[in-house]
């Protein structure tokens, strides 16, 4: 039998086992790409995220027929893909973090670029969390690869989401100290320093609303916005429309746009999976002219939000642009000024894409995941709690985003510095509702606003504000749908029925 | 060439019997052959036609005119022919049976043909005078000591000298040997010693001498001992077995007119389930036996070929008419020496070796068509217009009415596109197969090949195979024998894969769906239009891709060629003791092509589509080769005790590979697969995989008087599959029979004239996992690549299976009961088995939460248990001179249930993938105390009524069905509220039917008359429910498509104006994703599957053409089908697996086959 040791000796020899793996450096920096990768899942910020998962809440709509009676129009069921596949690609982006993680030690390499690699991984895995925790409220905090494939080592129950922020914050502030400063990476498509502090602000704030209502983390969101702001790297860009603009381009202005999701090519050839549908599926309807660049439009502004900006605010018809496509050659054609409703997002412009040629199924633009703007934001938000109302900083930074709205000059160095659309003389609640407003017109379409209005508690309220509204003055029937099937239990995703069905130890998420 | 063989009986007892066995048996009472001529007739090349002409002749010169001119041989007694008439007769070219007629029609005697022997006899008593002669003679003869006898032996006929046949004497050592004349010479044998006379393949006889000198011994043949029955490594006679086997009758099947045996073998054995999974031409069939062990792995039987064992062959590989047997062998003790891989059963197939004799060329061919008769019903035009203004209120009023002008009833009776009839086709089907054996006694030799070619019944599909096989046998000297056989096939597959599905697109790429779903009318009032057009532009819907035109401009095409090459030696090295050593390799190779150009719907540029016109090949090759060497030992002890063991070593390997690349953006369409290198390289695919065992291998036979028989096997296998601590596995097993039949007790029942009673224990195992599936996976995918920088995407990799160096084998043991039954000499043969399989350590790919970061993982965990009892009833119910009836009648039941499962495990949820939210959605439960999978989902109950509503809000107590209350209405679907929590979410859902048959089984006819066959076969499943997936999309549409046709049922749907209806309102579906009772059908069927009626041209036409034989026959397959399944046909299961079985969801419509063929030799 000994001879036959050998003839039974099968080895795969066409995959990579971790066992034979982890070994040098370049194999840490080959996880990690896959530990990024996450980002650029059709679950989340290639496709799904942009416009068709209802993250948009009172700020747009989402119209298109293939997402009729899904998550994306509000009628959410526990069966629902999109939530599923939401869960998969980030626990898969965890778990491949936790396997890096695990072996991160082994090769013997120079010690400052590990921790580098150590710093990234830990901070993607919390942010992964963090897109689970603020959606799904308890879920299961799995931060080892399982050892072993039995019950107690796979089926993982709900961890109460205050302790799963808890274990973000903890693993990004350690991220915190391994990564570099945005300068020494010099662009915006790896994790820096100003990009976990950034995104820990946006964690504490989290915190700080509902449903933990930790009102401590307001302070602490105000101390890690701070330090982004006064690292003296940023600085709001002069023009609001060239920050997307830079985004089509493939530009990087680390200024202004601290960490974004690199999508790459326009989805021919080897790398399909690699480009992202920014642009297609929230951009402005075009589906014939091939040379301005195929878009969906799936997602649609609110009359709330365009009445929102005042007279001069440049965003407004960046945000919601006034005109689509119509023919091939595809003509500007404005929208009648009654057909708010129609109007597409217009943040991500095809026609700025310089890869070539705009292929219909997949675009090159990259996605932002925190901008300067937001960190002022949060920290005007933070320091208007922790002051009971706001100072004269928290009035700077709101007043910096406003002017640059209104494509006034930023800085109170130049010469023509201008005021005029300055805010002042607010108290405290006052502020926060003028912030809350700054923030959807800075920030709409960017993914931000359904969370932001559950930790704000005014989800519902909202939801059934703009159907009142959606109602009266919407032509489509697809928008007052999509506020009438927002309910009260909408405010986080159920936990998918997959996932009910073989791990026994989750409960139901109540109401569904 | 013949000469006159006049036999002078005189008999002790009556003279001349009338039947055929009395007539033996006072053969073997001392038949005294007076005198006797050499009797070598032979019937070969004389013809069958009678000319006797004559007045006043004498009977004996008419009987031996007969002889002379039929070969037929007369037997009767001398002395008798003294009272015959004369016999004035005119016959002319009549056949026998009327020229014997006329020749005795005034005589005073009566006659019989048995064989090519006809028995004359008196009529009325014998004369007195015979039995005194009898005795004269034997007072003369004891007169003499140690006498010489002389004597002939033949078969029972009486035409066949049995040349080798043994002759010795009993409890002495003097033996000779027949010469080729069958005649023997023995010199000094005491007159009144037995003499034992034997040869292979008949009985052995006893013969006392009792004064002899000349005799004339005839030798039954040994039916059953003819039975030899090919089982793991070597053969046994079927009264031997001990274990079950179940045997196909070939000739049965090779009358249904399809590509492969296994396409005919349901409904033949008793506990043998064969199913395909829908009409797909090519495709292969399901062979399930004695129920499923493994819930998650390949529960198919391990095949063995000419000795050579495959776990997955092409059974489309082998030419039906080439095959020789097919044996199942399904308890352990058949299949434990096959260790590892025969838990499943084990399904032994020998094919043809030529014979000794003159050459004979043989052809068997057939033509025919294929139709589909039943069709989906469809909503007519104005009822689509009808429902999609319910649908749509807005947008589809303004396209169907406004727009064009138009009023509802302006659809009333307009006809509808049929785009069933424009898909389905009637196809044509033609096989042609020829063969030439022949050879010599030392080497034999065959060659066949054959061609079948079947075009689908949907458009621009089929299937065409082309095949040739050799074999050569030779015998060197009486130690060594040496064989090789090689079969060569190559087959093509083609067309669209009905029921798959494609990524995005998901349900709405499925065929069936795609023609039953497309409008049957437009607002253009041009039919053309829609029919012509790639996707349907009025509604501008890229989605909605003309499924006909998609079909005919599609090339998906399988290749696969396949070489079997074998050869053995078999040496005998002393008596008794052979060694056999064989080797044979297993090439296989598949083509996958495929092309879509801009009319198809992969191809078609729609913003979906990132391919563009794309195409795309792979390559798979696998080489298995064997060596399996073997000795054994066979011998006796005393008379009574026969022993035999065998052992043997045995290797095999596989190594495999898959290449493979995708072209996307292909410029030049009409270049087709030609053109791909002009468009941009897609994905590139790679595989190497390769496994190998080592096996030992054992097996004693006891065997005493053919009365109490034991058989013990032992088997070790060894796997590449699994880790050194867990690579070996040891299967034995043990089996005892009785034939109680040859119990003296029994004697004294004659209307059993067989029975055994067997009991056998054993173990199997289970290797099916892949070849490195305990290895934990990492993948470098381009999915996992992320650029940095704006820089080409960088390499990254990503964790992509678990791994389990802890799997270990899946091992079944399995206790059997057996009772066969052999009654009215053997009329009703009766075969009883019961049995109990338990699997344990299930090789099972796990379902495991997401969460984890995996889907699945291999484990060992859980225990099955299949049950069962199986009948098989063989009758000859009508047997005459000119016609026939017997039939095979056979059931089987069989209970499978869990067990066990892993750790603190309850039940496994498993799933299908076709459709969006559905794939999200648990449709099958296994419990453990339950079946293998059972559907499961939610309890329909109907619809919601007006009363469970209170001012348009639904009543607080009434349950919601899963959607939020606020939003049901009244004809919403309703569900049962299980836990009564009142709402209606995964906690309410239950088991809601069961997926495996009660009970399957066939029933099959053949009648003979005169030169007419008819075979008559029928096969059933009873009680599995099937899972109609099409109504969720088309009868309720309940994802919410719009201008999605939909099944005429729908039209009953619930409305205001129809507040009864069970069936919910227009988008009143409820939750999507949700698998409800509703769609949950009876998959319960009998179906007529073959009948063929075949004629045997008589032998003046067959002596005409100069050929042995000339059969034409029609032939028709699944002829009739009883269900009340609403779907298109309830055989099918198109993602079937153990755990995922019976869900229907556009199926490739299975045909109705009619054939007319043709057979014959030369």
């Amino acid at each position: 039998m000994v001879s036959c040791q050998g003839f039974l000796e099968k080895r795969p020899e066409d995959f990579l086992s971790p066992a034979n793996y982890y070994e040098t450096e370049t194999h840490l920096n080959t996880a990690l790409n896959g530990v990024y990768s996450t980002l650029t899942k059709g679950g989340l910020y290639a496709n799904h995220m942009l416009g068709r998962m209802g993250l948009d809440a009172d700020e747009g709509y989402n119209l298109y027929n293939s997402d009729l009676n899904t998550v994306s129009d509000y009628n959410v069921v526990t069966t629902d893909s999109k939530i599923l596949a939401y869960w998969v690609a980030l626990y898969e982006g965890i778990n491949n973090a936790n396997v890096l993680l695990a072996n991160i030690d082994r090769p013997i390499m120079d010690e400052n670029k590990r921790e580098q690699i150590r710093g990234e991984t830990l901070f993607l895995r919390a942010y992964y969390y963090l897109m689970l925790v603020s959606r799904f409220g308890d879920v299961p905090l799995i931060l080892n690869p399982a050892p072993s494939a039995s019950p107690e080592h796979v089926q993982i129950p709900r961890t109460p989401a205050h302790e799963v922020y808890e274990q973000i914050l903890q693993d990004m502030e350690a991220s915190s100290h391994l990564v570099p400063d945005i300068v020494e990476i010099g662009h915006g498509g790896r994790v820096s320093k100003s990009a976990v502090w950034g995104i820990m602000a946006r964690v504490c704030l989290y915190m700080a609303g509902e449903p933990i209502n930790d009102v401590t983390k307001y302070e602490q969101a105000r101390n890690w916005a701070e330090k982004v702001i006064t690292s003296g790297y940023h600085k709001l860009n002069a023009s609001f429309s060239q920050v997307f603009i830079n985004y089509a381009q493939d530009l990087y202005d680390i200024q202004e746009s601290i960490w974004e999701v690199e999508f790459w090519g326009n989805g021919s050839g080897l790398y399909p999976s690699n480009a992202g549908m920014v642009g297609r599926n929230n951009g402005i309807g075009n589906t014939q002219d091939e040379s301005i660049g195929y878009a969906v439009g799936v997602l649609r502004g609110t009359r709330w939000l365009f009445e929102l900006y005042g007279s001069g605010d440049t965003r407004r018809d960046w945000t919601m642009a006034p005109f689509r496509y119509v023919g091939n050659p595809g003509v500007q054609t404005n929208w009648a000024s009654s057909a708010i409703y129609n109007r597409y997002c217009g943040k991500w412009r095809r026609i700025h894409e310089l890869v070539s040629p705009r292929l219909a199924a997949r675009t090159p633009q990259n996605y932002p995941l925190l901008r300067y703007s937001d960190v002022l934001l949060m920290y005007a938000e933070a320091d208007n709690y922790v002051n009971n109302g706001p100072s004269a900083l928290a009035y700077e930074y709101i007043n910096q985003v406003r002017r640059r709205g209104y494509g006034k000059p930023i800085d109170s160095s130049d010469p023509d510095f201008d005021t005029s659309v300055d805010l002042a003389d607010l108290d405290q609640d006052g502020f926060l509702k003028e912030l809350q407003n700054e923030r959807s017109r800075e920030l709409a379409f960017e993914c931000l606003r359904k969370s932001d209005l559950v930790r704000w508690g005014i989800f519902i309220k909202r939801m059934k504000e703009v159907m009142d509204d959606a109602m009266n003055t919407a032509s489509t029937t697809q928008a007052k749908t999509y506020y009438t099937n927002a309910s009260e239990r909408d405010v986080i995703w159920p936990i998918p029925s997959y996932e009910l069905g073989i791990n026994k130890k989750l409960v139901p998420t109540p109401g569904w | 060439m013949h000469s006159i063989a006049i036999l002078k009986i005189a008999a002790k007892v009556r003279f001349l019997p009338t039947l055929y066995p009395h007539l033996l048996r006072i053969m073997k009472l001392n038949v005294v052959i007076l005198l006797f001529s050499c009797l070598t007739v032979s019937a070969n090349g004389l013809a069958q036609k009678v000319t006797i002409e004559g007045r006043y002749l004498s009977i004996e010169k008419v009987i031996h005119s007969i002889e002379k001119q039929t070969g037929y041989v007369f037997f009767y007694d001398y002395s008798m022919l003294d009272k015959a008439k004369p016999v004035s007769v005119h016959i002319q070219g009549a056949s026998l049976d009327v020229a014997l007629k006329e020749c005795f029609k005034d005589q005073p005697f009566t006659y019989e043909r048995i064989g090519k022997t006809i028995v004359v006899k008196l009529k009325g008593s014998l004369a007195p005078e015979t039995k005194e002669k009898e005795n004269l003679m034997l007072r003369e003869a004891s007169e003499q000591e140690g006498i010489e006898v002389k004597g002939i032996i033949s078969d029972i006929e009486g035409n066949k000298p049995l040349y080798g046949a043994t002759v010795s004497v009993k409890n002495s050592t003097i033996t000779v040997i027949a010469d080729k004349n069958g005649k023997f010479t023995l010199k000094n044998v005491d007159r009144n010693a037995t003499l034992l006379v034997s040869f292979i393949g008949y009985e052995i006889k006893e013969v006392p001498v009792n004064n002899q000198t000349n005799i004339q011994i005839q030798l039954k043949l040994a039916e059953e001992e003819l039975e030899e029955l090919v089982i793991g490594y070597g053969t046994v006679a079927k009264k031997d077995l001990t274990g079950s086997v179940g045997i196909v009758n070939v000739d049965d099947i090779k009358k249904a007119p399809v590509a492969s045996f296994d396409q005919a073998l349901a409904g033949r054995i008793a506990g043998v389930q064969v199913s395909s999974n829908d009409g797909q031409p090519g495709e292969g069939m399901n062979i399930v036996i004695r129920g499923g062990n493994s819930l998650t792995q390949d529960n198919s039987p391990l095949y063995v070929i000419d000795g050579f064992p495959i776990e997955d062959p092409f059974n489309e590989a082998i030419n039906m008419n080439d095959i020789a047997s097919i044996n199942v062998l399904k308890d352990a003790s058949s299949t434990a020496i096959y260790g590892s891989r025969g838990a499943n059963g084990v399904v032994i197939i020998e094919t043809k070796q030529g014979k000794a004799g003159k050459a004979t060329v043989s052809y068997d061919g057939f033509v025919g068509l294929l139709h589909v008769n039943n069709r989906m019903e469809m909503m007519d035009p104005y009822e689509f217009v009808k429902y999609q203004l319910e649908f749509s209120p807005e947008s589809m009023t303004t396209f169907y009415l406004t727009n064009p002008g138009r009023e509802l009833e302006d659809y009333r009776g307009v006809k509808g596109i049929d785009w069933q009839d424009l898909l389905l086709r009637v196809a044509s089907t033609q096989s042609h197969s020829l063969s030439l054996s022949g050879g010599s006694a030392q080497t034999r030799f065959s060659v066949s090949g054959s061609i079948f070619d079947q075009e689908g019944v949907i458009r621009n599909s089929g299937y065409q195979r082309y095949q040739a096989r050799t074999s050569l046998n030779h015998t060197f000297n009486k130690k060594v024998k040496i064989g090789t056989n090689l079969n060569y096939s190559r087959d093509l597959n083609y067309g669209r894969m009905a029921s798959s599905i494609e990524g995005n697109n998901q349900s709405s790429s499925a065929l069936m769906y795609q023609t039953w779903g497309y409008r049957p009318v437009t607002v253009a009032g041009d039919d053309a239009d829609l029919i012509d057009e790639p996707f349907d532009e009025e509604t501008g819907d890229p989605y909605r891709i003309n499924p006909v035109l998609s079909v005919d401009n599609e090339i998906r095409k399988r290749h696969r060629s396949n070489v079997i090459a074998k050869g053995f030696i078999d040496y005998e090295i002393i008596k008794g003791l052979t060694l056999n050593i064989r080797g044979g390799i297993n090439y296989r190779m598949i083509k996958d092509e495929a092309f879509y150009n801009s009319r198809t719907g992969r191809g078609y540029p729609s913003p979906n589509n990132l391919r563009g016109i794309n195409g795309s090949l792979d390559q798979q090759e696998m080489l298995d080769w064997v060596n399996e060497n073997t000795l054994k030992y066979k011998t006796r002890f005393g008379r009574y005790h026969s022993f035999d063991a065998l052992v043997g070593f045995t290797l095999q390997e596989r190594n495999s590979s898959r290449f493979g690349y995708d072209a996307v953006q292909v410029p030049n369409e009409e270049l087709g697969l030609s053109g791909m290198d002009d468009g941009t390289a897609g994905a590139i695919r790679s595989n190497i995989g390769g496994n190998s065992l080592v096996s030992y291998l054992n097996r004693i036979n006891y065997n005493y008087r053919s009365k109490y028989l034991v058989t013990a096997t032992f088997r070790a296998d060894g796997s590449s599959k699994f880790s050194r601590a867990n690579r070996w596995g040891y299967f034995p097993s043990g089996a005892v029979a009785w034939r109680f039949s040859r119990e003296d007790f029994m004697k004294d029942v004659p209307f059993i004239s067989e029975g055994k009673l067997r009991a056998s224990y054993g173990m199997t195992g289970n290797n099916r996992i892949g070849d490195f599936d305990r290895f934990p996976g990492l993948a470098m995918p381009y999915s996992a690549y992320y650029s940095n920088q704006n820089s080409t995407p960088l390499v990254g990799i990503i964790v992509n299976s678990f791994g389990n160096q802890d799997l270990k084998w899946e091992s079944t043991e399995q206790i059997d009961f057996g009772l066969d039954l052999g009654l009215m000499k053997n009329r009703i043969n009766l075969e009883v088995d019961v049995y109990r399989k338990n699997t344990n350590d299930l090789l099972l790919r796990a379902n495991v939460p997401r969460s984890s970061g995996f889907q699945y993982i291999y484990k060992n965990i859980g225990r099955v248990r299949n049950e069962g009892i199986e009948f098989t009833l063989n009758t000859v119910n009508v047997k005459t001179k000119k016609f026939s009836w017997e039939s095979n009648f056979n059931i089987a039941f069989n209970r499978n249930s869990v067990l066990a499962l892993a750790e603190g495990e309850e039940h496994i949820l498993s799933r299908v993938s076709w459709s969006g939210d559905y794939n999200n959605s648990f449709l099958y439960l296994t419990e453990i105390g339950g079946a293998a999978a059972v559907f499961y989902g939610y309890e329909w109950d109907g619809v919601y009524r007006y009363e469970d509503f209170e001012d348009g809000q639904l009543k607080p107590d009434i349950p919601t069905n899963g959607n939020d209350r606020d939003i049901i209405q009244p004809g919403d679907i309703r569900y049962k509220d299980m836990n009564g929590d009142g709402t209606v979410n995964e906690e309410d859902m239950v088991s809601i039917g069961r997926t495996l048959p009660v009970h399957i089984g066939g029933f099959n006819n053949n009648f003979h008359y005169k030169g007419f066959s008819l075979n008559v076969f029928f096969q059933w499943s009873y009680g599995n429910n099937i899972f109609n997936a099409n109504r969720l999309l088309l009868e309720g549409n309940s994802v919410h498509r719009q201008q999605l046709n939909q099944f005429k049922s729908y039209i009953d749907r619930w409305s205001p104006e129809n507040p009864d209806s069970d069936m919910f309102r227009t988008r009143g579906g409820g939750p999507r994703g949700r698998y409800s009772s509703r769609t949950v059908e009876d998959g319960s069927f009998l179906r007529l599957k073959t009948v063929s009626l075949a004629y045997s041209m008589p032998k003046r036409v067959v002596d005409v053409l100069k050929v042995n034989m000339l059969d034409v026959y029609m032939s028709a397959q699944n002829l009739f089908t009883w269900t009340n399944y609403s779907g298109m046909d309830p055989e099918v299961s198109v993602r079937n697996s153990p755990l995922t079985p019976g869900f229907d969801y556009s199926a490739y419509p299975r045909a109705r086959t009619v054939t007319v063929g043709l057979r014959t030799n030369f």
